[in-house]
């Protein structure tokens, strides 16, 4: 045989061996790896699945202001641990002391009227005094003119003029006393001053004490977004700029979708895996149910809502201490036991 | 017998030559087609091999493969969460849409949104790292499809694009398998997704979980039990495939790969039964020097084998030197020989060898001694 013979073998064999090779490395792996991070597994044997998201037990507490007004002091910081009535921020007041400065002022002036009138009673009053013994002059006057006929003594003239002058004096007394119920009166009216300035006070102290804002129950401080200088409105705001809420434990508002409500009793076990970390888990408790089925809000974080079904929330309490350090406004993944008596 | 049969192809030099290459042409042209057919068809599932964490992918109904896919529920995600048997389950994000490269060119896209949380989804990667994607803004392409975006220029990190007036850096080139549509294939985070398609009712296009059940037994389950579709992973690979199928793209393919076959069946079965001619002489002395007729059908079918398998190793070297050669076209990288063209083709060629040297064995129980003395 000679070399010849062989060469088309040889290529063939060459060949088929390259082609193997070839073919055997570029066959395409089909084979399943695992994800990176290992997502949430249900840990029930029929289960609802949800989403939920973590919120203070006392669910967040936009805190609101009485009257508008730009912030001088702010007194707490965020994560601060607040007792109930405890100042949270004071509004600026100047104006308002200002205001206080002249309701004062008012109150003195209006107090000042009521010594005037009442001295103004006194001089009433004295003068009465001296009308009445004027008049018991004029009268003994009179009396003794009547209680002498003989005209050569007095004259009917004189006589006249005595009459003439009790009825004046008479007039003079009366006069007196009603200068005296005037005065009495002015007296009234300027007391009742005095209240309207001391109320009037009062208004002025009232807006200044609703300047101070306090916490309405004992809480922690969530979210601070206010700063003195900024202006508070007394309008609701759609971005809070105080936010308190209880933290001692923490809710979890899981989302349902209305064709799985129906699956899930009140006191089923549950479960919260950790965003992220499905490892770390914690163990729910029943609380309530939201007795209102809304629209679900998408929980994206995006501005825009998309509301494509509606949802029961079903609000938990989380196990304290819990597995890992968990916040508020974080979602979870949640496993509800569920019947076994599915469709 | 069968190195005399060995020898004697040996001989006719110019006949042997031209049945191997007959042969080989004939398993060249039909791997090579076959190939290029499945490869092309088995685009259609290049997304769904690429999320090599799922076995499961869960879909409307309406969905008929991946590329013409209808979005779900939002709630949807929990309620398959729910479904017993499901290990996990997380949202995928597919859409076409319109983008615009910062030198002003106007492309289609496939946008993929890869589940944020658990990273499921994310490309193999060919340059730079799968993490950028996770921020805002970032997002990764195939090597493909940076070739149809800025074509001719090689990768710059920081190059962008611009999808529904919001510009997107990419920040890294993927190994992505090329789709069917010859998209490029971006790959962004879920956010960055729903964010660009801002304005969509419904985002998750698909459901795609993990199962430790026989996955075609659990979709046929959720199909059945559910308002939603569900295929194991390979299941929706081949609706894909069938989908695609089923619209006359393989119509070329098949004539070409029917070209091939009955060439090489004509081409080898004229030459051998020549060659069984012209030696009739020396076939017919053989027979009467008392050569038996079986021990003649062993000498002929040895030929035919020898061929055969000559043909057919260079046939399919060639083929796989092809196939090398041309999947350094970015279109092409997925291209490969799947060893079933290779058992199948081998099949034919080893019919097409059976039926010619049972043509010429025919040939040669007819011969007559008086054949010797015919000049």
């Amino acid at each position: 045989m000679k070399i010849r013979d062989l060469l088309l073998p040889l290529l063939a064999i060459g060949s088929i061996v390259y082609a193997t090779t070839s073919i055997v490395r570029t066959q395409p792996t089909r084979e399943l790896t695992d994800p990176p991070n290992a997502p949430p597994r249900p840990g029930y044997a029929h289960n609802v699945a949800a989403v939920g998201l973590i919120e203070p037990s006392s669910e967040p507490i936009s805190i609101g202001s009485a009257r508008a007004g730009v912030v001088d002091q702010v007194f707490v910081t965020v994560g601060d641990t607040v007792k109930k009535n405890q100042p949270l921020l004071k509004l600026r007041t100047s104006e308002l002391e200002a205001e206080l400065a002249v309701a004062n002022a008012a109150i003195t002036q209006a107090e000042a009227a009521v010594e005037v009138a009442q001295s103004q009673v006194t001089i009433s009053t004295a003068q009465v005094k001296i009308a009445s013994a004027e008049l018991a002059n004029v009268q003994r006057l009179l009396d003794f003119a009547e209680s002498v006929k003989d005209s050569r003594v007095i004259s009917d003239e004189e006589r006249t003029q005595r009459k003439m002058a009790v009825l004046t004096q008479q007039a003079k007394c009366q006069s007196a006393e009603a200068s005296v119920a005037s005065a009495i009166s002015s007296v009234a009216s300027a007391k009742a001053a005095v209240v309207a300035a001391k109320a009037q006070q009062r208004v002025t102290q009232v807006e200044i004490e609703r300047s101070t804002i306090t916490a309405p129950l004992d809480s922690t401080v969530l979210q601070l977004r206010i700063r003195p200088g900024e202006y508070v409105s007394s309008a609701t705001s759609s971005t809070p700029w105080l936010t308190l809420g209880q933290t001692q434990t923490l809710h979890l508002r899981a989302d349902v979708d209305e064709h799985e409500a129906w699956r899930i009793k009140s006191q089923a076990e549950a479960t919260a895996h950790v965003r992220g970390n499905a490892d770390l888990k914690s163990q729910l408790t029943f609380v309530r149910f939201e007795p209102l089925v809304i629209p679900k809000k998408s929980l994206t974080g995006d501005a825009t809502e998309r509301v494509d079904t509606r949802v029961l929330q079903v609000i938990y309490r989380l196990q304290n201490p819990a597995p890992a350090s968990l916040f508020i406004g974080q979602q979870m993944d949640v496993f509800i036991a569920a019947d076994s008596s599915t469709k | 017998m069968i190195s005399l049969g060995l020898q004697l192809l040996r001989y006719d030099r110019a006949k042997y030559i031209a049945m191997v290459m007959a042969i080989a042409l004939a398993s060249f042209l039909i791997q090579n087609q076959a190939s290029i057919l499945v490869a092309f068809l088995g685009m259609s599932g290049s997304q769904i091999k690429d999320v090599r964490e799922a076995n499961l992918w869960i879909m409307e109904p309406d969905t008929e493969c991946f590329d013409q896919a209808k979005p779900l529920r939002d709630t949807a995600l929990q309620t398959v969460r729910g479904i017993p048997g499901i290990d996990w389950a997380v949202p995928l994000i597919k859409v076409d849409t319109n983008a615009r490269t910062d030198d002003g060119k106007l492309r289609t896209v496939t946008l993929l949104g890869v589940d944020g949380t658990n990273r499921i989804g994310e490309p193999r990667m060919c340059i730079g790292s799968a993490s950028p994607i996770y921020l805002k803004g970032n997002a990764i392409v195939d090597s493909g499809g940076w070739e149809l975006l800025f074509p001719g220029t090689s990768y710059t990190p920081g190059r962008s694009i611009r999808i529904h007036d919001q510009w997107l850096t990419i920040t890294g080139i993927s190994n992505a398998s090329p789709p069917f549509t010859g998209l490029p294939v971006l790959h962004v985070s879920d956010r960055t997704a729903k964010e660009l398609i801002r304005g969509e009712t419904r985002t998750t296009t698909f459901i795609v979980g993990r199962t430790s059940q026989d996955p075609d037994d659990l979709s046929q389950y959720i199909s059945r039990a559910t308002n939603w579709r569900a295929y194991s992973r390979e299941g929706f690979q081949t609706q894909s495939y069938t989908f695609y199928e089923g619209q006359g793209v393989p119509m070329i393919f098949y004539i070409t790969i029917a070209i091939g076959l009955t060439v090489g069946a004509a081409f080898t079965a004229q030459t051998f039964i020549m060659f069984i001619k012209e030696n009739a002489r020396g076939i017919t002395m053989l027979k009467v020097l008392g050569v038996t007729h079986g021990q003649l059908a062993v000498m002929l079918a040895a030929q035919a084998l020898m061929v055969m398998l000559l043909g057919l190793s260079l046939g399919t070297g060639i083929a796989a030197f092809v196939t090398e050669s041309i999947t350094s076209i970015p279109f092409l990288r997925g291209l490969y020989i799947p060893w079933q063209v290779v058992a199948l083709c081998s099949a034919f060629m080893a019919l097409i060898s059976a039926v010619t040297a049972a043509i010429g064995f025919r040939h040669v129980t007819q011969l007559q001694p008086v054949t010797v003395f015919r000049s």
